[in-house]
């Protein structure tokens, strides 16, 4: 199976073509989701699409059919949906329960609802019930050219909708009050986005199933949100995350089918796909990512450290034996060898009967101590806290000070010479060395 | 000298992405009506809640009346700001002040008759013992600021730390509550409060604690009340030390600097 | 089972059903039973009502905590506990059992899955820094997806989906009352010892940590609860339903007192109501139509239509600030 018949294939296209753009427009969908804080609410829509589902089912039934057509299953879901939306916000606002609560009670009930039709439909017309439970956990190979038709044209309605009123749903997104207050149009577009949540919940139904919508209507956004804060980027990353799931979810599950003759449902398997991107991208976001920040955060120790170290041995007339510096500095024999290593490897330490520092460790060493002393003169004028209270502070603060704060401070403090304890601050031209 | 009411070593608070609280040292003698001021943002609920442990400090030490929190948590009465509150528990005013016995009640006992009548009796001393059926949101933000106190008083304690209970209050609350709490102080009990009104502090409390994320005095109303130091707590001089608290925070959590 | 006498309750309508109940429970008291055993539509109700009662006692603190969607999220990843049980259990015991209610081995699954899932769920929420609901929402569909993969691959045969999600109260058989029974009484009894620390950390948890009561260890124990009451339920009524009967009690008992213990006994009288009023009609239903059906969600649909006819009256602005967001 070449790469490109899962797009051209009769049988393959629709489930790849179908699942991507479905997917695509539910994650473009969960960055508003995300932002609004709504999460919770696709779940509650999804399970309150049901009953819709099922009267739909009735319907059909009714009128002599015995499989329910999409063009009467999506509307009655829509309307179960929008029915759902508006109870939600009246028990909210009309009674003393917590939209938390009102939107397990919706979701729960609706669902009830749902499955008393389901148990009428299942002794009245077990076959038709039995289409019915494809709407739980989706059947990716349902989807045929209609669907992909559907699908891409919602896809290209929402990216128009989104890029014509961009400036509008930004500002609603990111101020909703203000926006409430000065503009005309706060309910329309705050209707559009529920509008647009449902329908991509009623939508995605067929493809990834009523349960696990609320899954795409998450994931992707989380993981866009690691790599930028930038909405229109989101936008991007997220559709782009909701494409790649479905893409691979479809692959995985059709080269297992293939192979192993494993059946993997394929619904599931994108939710799986997403959501593991999004927890890859919470740990390894270059910029957000967890295990980026420890490592940064351990680099910074190792260079304030490594600062402690110049800043000792600048205070000293004689070379140092290692025993006095790691007793000095508190660390482990380990952690100190690297250290020195590393500054040897810099040229700032050199080691003649003991370890001392070069000219270019000088400076360095003596900067560290003049931020050290300029920070505690700063606090003694400034915050007038006490000599004797001000050495800890400035032992964080020494590390971190910019340049720029520097420059700030010596002004501030008008070009001081000395801290308050009366030790000599090293002037800028003595300790200033080339970046 | 007799024991601090509280002292504190060192306090250090980081909070999300900004560094709070930053080195705050003090010594606050007992029986004083004690106001933390400073302007908003300063970090004041951040230190009550760090004094408390309800929020981990990055380092520090704090004892009360010379021993940890958790010998003295029974003798301490803890009053959160109104907004924090859920109003819509299904509770009634009486319920709320029988909750200060909990602590000592122990994990299987049940408030007995004693102690109802001790909440009521404690309702009688902020006037609201005509409500102790209502439920608690039917109430005033006065009233409601007396309950808890009246719930404070059910706890017996020694050590008071309130925030901001003069908020949105009405008149007559706030002089029944500040009537209240000049009682407490003479029975020596002392009483820390997050205030914002200037002229109140100077003209019924004893100590203030002038608080803009690090501790700009702390001391006797005479003393502290130099516009020198409240221009400095409430001036806008501190630019340069919260961009460095700032870096620091970031730093340590691993976050760019950009 | 044998039944040495015929069940007196087919053919009855909804208002027979409650005379031929009557009358066996004064048998009961007076001793003189016809029929000394326990009919299937009483066997239903004595589980029903056990479950009911367990729902209700969790379920009043879910809602006041504002955990309710947690308890949605648990009842999902529960699905993951239920099925890597059951290919437990399959791999020892070789035979496929249907009937799951009554293993240990779901009740610890259960427990793994809850602990599990709020453990993976605060991690997100400490450490990473995520929303709450954002975490839930990723730990829960994930492991429900891989739930459903599990068992679509393994266990497509064993109805364990439909069971989970729609429950089968008419599999109910005797030797689940027991187990269900237990439950509701460790609840009961958990629920009536910390009473004062179930209320006091659900309404001012700064409070809570300052007299000793830890909220983070009432927090963990009401989701074990939460789990092995969903674990218990699921089979009879079905994973989402357990949430309606967690919520929808309270919620109705909300609308109609301020106070407490009211709203905790009351919500147990009208679960326990519902459960009588849904076997009533699912009973009549059987009878005139020949159609059966759920139990489980018609009890649910009993109790939201009661909701909306009681919010339809009772309904109104209750707080003097709009503290209520909108969705």
């Amino acid at each position: 199976m070449t790469f490109l018949e899962f797009f051209t294939d009769p049988l393959l296209r629709g489930p790849m073509l179908g699942a991507i753009f479905i997917c695509m427009s539910t994650s473009v969908i969960s960055v508003f989701v995300y932002v609004q804080k709504r999460t919770l609410v696709g779940e509650t829509l999804s399970h309150a699409t049901y009953p819709g589902v099922l009267l739909a089912a009735l319907f059909t039934l009714l009128f002599g059919g015995t499989e329910p057509a999409s063009f009467v299953v999506v509307p009655c879901a829509f309307v179960a949906a929008f029915f759902g939306l508006w109870l939600i916000n009246r028990i909210t606002r009309k009674s003393a329960a917590t939209n938390d609560s009102a939107l397990t009670f919706v979701l729960a009930s609706f669902f009830a609802v749902g499955i008393t039709l389901a148990s009428v439909i299942q002794a009245v017309a077990p076959a038709t019930f039995q289409k019915i439970r494809l709407f739980f956990y989706g059947q990716t190979a349902s989807l045929g050219d209609l669907q992909i038709i559907s699908y891409a044209l919602f896809l290209l309605s929402i990216v128009l909708v989104v890029s014509l009123f961009f400036k509008e749903f930004k500002l609603l997104l990111f101020d909703r009050a203000f926006t409430r207050l000065t503009t005309p149009y706060f309910a329309l577009f705050d209707s559009l986005i529920l509008c647009l949540i449902v329908f991509s919940v009623v939508l995605a139904m067929k493809s990834v199933g009523v349960i696990l919508v609320s899954g795409m209507l998450i994931g992707p956004a989380v993981a866009a949100r690691q790599y930028t804060h930038s909405l229109v980027k989101m936008f991007i990353l997220s559709a782009l995350f909701g494409a790649f799931s479905a893409f691979f979810g479809n692959i995985l599950s059709l080269y297992l089918s293939d192979r192993f003759l494993i059946s993997l449902p394929t619904g599931p398997t994108i939710v799986i796909i997403a959501q593991s991107i999004a927890l890859f991208s919470l740990f390894f976001a270059p910029k957000r990512g967890v295990f980026f920040r420890k490592v940064r955060v351990a680099l910074f120790r190792f260079k304030s450290m490594q600062e402690n170290l110049l800043k000792f041995l600048w205070a000293q007339k004689a070379a140092q034996p290692f025993s006095a510096l790691s007793s000095r500095l508190g660390i482990s024999a380990l952690f100190l060898r690297i250290i020195l290593w590393d500054l040897s490897r810099k040229a700032w330490v050199t080691f003649d009967q003991g370890y001392l520092l070069t000219q270019e460790g000088k400076k360095r060493g003596g900067h560290i101590v003049r931020l050290h002393r300029l920070w505690e003169l700063y606090l003694v004028k400034d915050f007038h806290v006490s000599a004797d209270k001000v050495h800890k502070s400035a032992e964080q603060i020494e590390h971190i000070l910019t340049p720029e704060l520097e420059k700030e401070l010596t002004q501030f403090l008008h070009n001081p010479l000395s801290d308050p304890h009366n030790q000599p601050i090293p002037s800028r031209a003595e300790v200033s060395y080339a970046e | 000298m007799r024991t601090s009411a509280l002292q504190i070593e060192h306090l250090m608070v980081n909070y999300e992405k900004s560094c709070i609280l930053f080195d705050i040292c003090l010594q606050v003698p007992q029986g004083q009506l004690v106001a933390i001021l400073g302007p908003n943002g300063a970090g004041k609920t951040t230190f009550l809640k760090s004094t408390l442990g309800l929020l981990k400090p990055l380092s520090g030490k704090v004892s009360f009346l010379g021993d940890s929190f958790k010998k003295m948590r029974s003798q301490i009465a803890y009053m959160p700001q109104r907004d924090s509150i859920d109003w819509d528990f299904p509770m009634s005013v009486l319920d709320l002040v029988l909750m200060g016995c909990y602590g000592r009640l122990g994990l299987f006992r049940r408030p007995s008759k004693s102690h109802r009548a001790e909440a009521m009796h404690c309702l009688e001393k902020v006037g609201m013992q005509n409500y102790s059926s209502r439920q608690i949101n039917q109430l005033s933000g006065g009233q409601k600021q007396r309950i808890f106190i009246a719930r404070a008083l059910m706890q017996k304690a020694t050590l008071f730390f309130m925030d901001e209970p003069f908020s949105g209050v009405d008149q007559s609350s706030e002089q029944i509550i500040m009537n209240t709490l000049q009682e407490l102080k003479s029975q020596g009990k002392t009483i820390f409060v997050v205030h914002h009104d200037l002229a109140q502090v100077q003209r019924s409390f004893d100590w203030v604690i002038l608080l803009n994320h690090s501790l700009v005095a702390a001391g006797a109303v005479a003393d502290v009340f130099t516009e020198e130091l409240i221009e400095r707590a409430y001036g806008k001089k501190q630019q340069l030390f919260d961009q460095a608290s700032q870096l620091v925070t970031t730093k340590t959590q691993g976050y760019c600097a950009k | 089972m044998l039944s040495n006498f015929a069940n007196p309750y087919t053919g009855q309508t909804f208002f027979g059903f409650f005379a031929v109940l009557l009358k066996r429970l004064a048998g009961l008291v007076t001793g003189t039973l016809e029929a000394n055993q326990l009919f299937s539509d009483e066997i239903q109700l004595l589980c029903l009502g056990s479950i009911a009662i367990s729902c209700a006692l969790v379920g009043i603190f879910l809602v006041l905590r504002k955990k309710t969607m947690v308890a949605n999220a648990l009842s999902h990843t529960i699905l993951l506990g239920i099925v890597i049980a059951f290919l437990v259990m399959r791999i020892f015991q070789g035979a496929q059992s249907d009937h799951l209610m009554s293993t240990p081995i779901l009740l610890f699954a259960a427990m793994v899955a809850a602990l599990l899932t709020t453990f993976c769920s605060e991690f997100l929420i400490q450490k990473v820094r995520l929303q709450e609901d954002v975490s839930i929402g990723i730990i829960f569909t994930l492991f429900f997806a891989v739930g459903v993969v599990l068992l679509t691959l393994f266990a497509r045969s064993a109805h364990l989906g439909t069971e989970i999600v729609m429950g089968s109260v008419d599999a109910l058989q005797q030797k689940d009352i027991a187990p269900s029974f237990k439950i509701c009484l460790i609840n009961l009894v958990i629920i009536l010892f910390f009473f004062k620390e179930f209320k006091v950390s659900a309404f001012d948890s700064s409070f809570a940590r300052i007299i000793g009561v830890g909220p983070l260890f009432f927090h963990y124990l009401l989701m074990v609860q939460t789990s092995v009451v969903s674990m218990i339920s699921f089979q009879a009524i079905g994973v989402v339903m357990v949430l309606a009967f967690f919520v929808a009690p309270v919620m109705i008992m909300r609308l109609l007192t301020d106070r407490l213990l009211p709203l905790l006994f009351g919500s147990i009288a009208i679960s326990l109501a519902s459960c009588l009023f849904g076997l009533a009609l699912s009973r009549h239903i059987l009878t005139i139509y020949q159609v059966g059906l759920s139990t489980g969600a018609m009890i649910v649909s009993s109790l939201f239509f009661f909701y909306l006819l009681l919010f339809a009256i009772k309904g109104k602005r209750l707080t003097i600030s709009d503290q209520h967001s909108t969705i």
